[in-house]
């Protein structure tokens, strides 16, 4: 008898530990379920199309911040770096036939690869500074990341009023060739998937490869989960921060290439809040704020179920404001139960 | 002491110490014990030097200090303010 009410003791603190841990997918998933309820045309190809096509290029930067949060670190300038580079972008990109744009003296289409690595280089050269700031100089990545976004807005700013118009009218009428990259698509088992789709899955891949297969990854986890440790094995600490800084640097160029063509239109506030969309998608994916715990599928997870929320809450037409104030206890949540985690482990 | 500052006498000295400690003279083995403790320090000051620039890395969860208990309750609170957010919100759209 004693022994069944021990049991059975064990069995509920199992399940309520099951419950804690994974509180966040539950609610998600229930929200989720509660759409669909009312709304059943919710779940349509197009609808899951769309919630993943969304997902793809802000996926993309949460590849390149998950490694600096496993290095227990963040980014807050990911979205203005994004702005920064998008607008260069769209500016090479502009239609030659298109009398406002931003260089007229491009007279003839540019070579899509133009605009890619200059986009990839901007967004790199400032990431590789952030990493600087935090390898070398020991300042904390909020810091050092949210005095470059700021300098980074500042250029966006005076990078897209210095057009020829002499306003700060939005970056538009793209060469054809730029947008098809991206909205284009390709027919897969009966079904039109959009080329920016199979981008996020190529780069979850590669990100997958970096993480898990190389040197850097695996000296990423040791610095993330004890730098100490780490420095006195061997690991340079340094070399690797600088190393994961940058690849997150590639992935907001390519991120930013990416949305360029997908929204259209680029303007100063192009960008704005993408950070806390890559960093709660990162948290709710199980990458853990104290560093040193994380995985790319957990990243696509988080990714696609913050999108889907969101999608869903705008499908019913949810008071915008009100999503931001669901978005920010999502968060909270997400963070807290990160920190019970952690509780749990020390 | 580095290797590039060691003349050709302590090298000798170390190999000699290495192939038969005890066919070195007192004064051999006084000056190898003094290299070895100007070495061992030497190391010893680089390592907390190490220590001292780590210190400045903090991490976000170093200053947690609440129980397990205590985050379960923020935890069931939250979840239930995301709920009661949600249903407003879909409340309010739909009327």
């Amino acid at each position: 008898m004693e022994k069944a009410i021990a049991k059975s003791k064990v069995d509920k603190r199992k399940v309520s530990e099951f419950l804690l841990t994974y509180a966040l997918y539950f609610i998600l998933g229930i929200i989720l379920l509660v759409v669909i309820i009312i709304e059943p045309k919710f779940l349509s190809l197009t609808n899951l199309i769309n919630i993943l096509k969304q997902a793809s290029t802000k996926g993309i930067l949460a590849l390149g911040c998950a490694g600096l949060i496993v290095l227990a670190g963040t980014d807050l300038s990911l979205g203005r770096i994004l702005g920064l580079s998008a607008a260069v972008t769209a500016s090479i990109v502009q239609s030659v036939t298109y009398a406002s744009r931003y260089y007229p003296q491009i007279t003839k289409p540019v070579p899509l690869i133009v605009p890619l690595l200059v986009s990839i280089v901007i967004a790199t050269a400032i990431s590789a500074f952030n990493g600087f700031g935090v390898a070398k100089l020991h300042l904390h990545a909020f810091i050092v990341t949210l005095g470059t976004s700021l300098i980074a807005y500042g250029i966006t700013c005076i990078y897209v009023e210095n057009q020829a118009m002499g306003s700060a009218m939005a970056l538009s009428t793209f060469d054809l060739r730029f947008t098809n990259i991206v909205n284009g698509t390709i027919k897969l088992f009966g079904v039109q998937i959009p080329y920016v789709i199979l981008y996020f899955f190529l780069a979850s891949f590669i990100m997958y490869i970096i993480w898990n297969k190389t040197t850097l990854g695996k000296n990423m986890f040791a610095v993330g989960g004890n730098e100490e440790a780490a420095a006195v094995s061997g690991v340079n600490v340094t070399k690797t921060i600088m190393g994961v800084y940058i690849i997150a640097g590639i992935a907001y160029g390519i991120g930013a290439f990416l949305e360029a063509a997908r929204v259209q239109s680029v303007s100063t506030s192009t960008g704005f809040n993408y950070e806390l969309d890559a960093i709660s998608a990162c948290v709710i994916g199980g990458i853990s704020f104290s560093g040193g715990v994380g995985n790319v599928p957990g990243i696509m997870v988080g990714v696609i179920i913050l999108q889907a929320i969101n999608y869903s809450l705008y499908y019913l037409d949810v008071n915008a404001y009100l999503q931001f104030i669901v978005k920010g206890v999502i968060i909270i949540l997400a963070v807290s139960i990160d920190v019970r985690k952690y509780l749990k482990r020390k | 002491m580095t290797k590039d500052l060691q003349t050709p006498n302590d090298k000798l000295i170390e190999t000699a110490a290495k192939e038969d400690p005890a066919a070195l003279t007192l004064e051999e083995r006084e000056a190898l014990l003094k290299k070895k403790e100007a070495d061992l320090s030497k190391k010893e000051s680089e390592i907390e030097a190490s220590k001292v620039n780590l210190r400045f890395r903090y991490k976000l969860y170093d200053r947690v200090n609440v129980s397990v208990k205590t985050m379960n309750i923020v935890i069931v609170v939250l979840v239930i303010a995301l709920l009661l957010l949600v249903a407003y919100g879909i409340y309010d759209a739909r009327n």
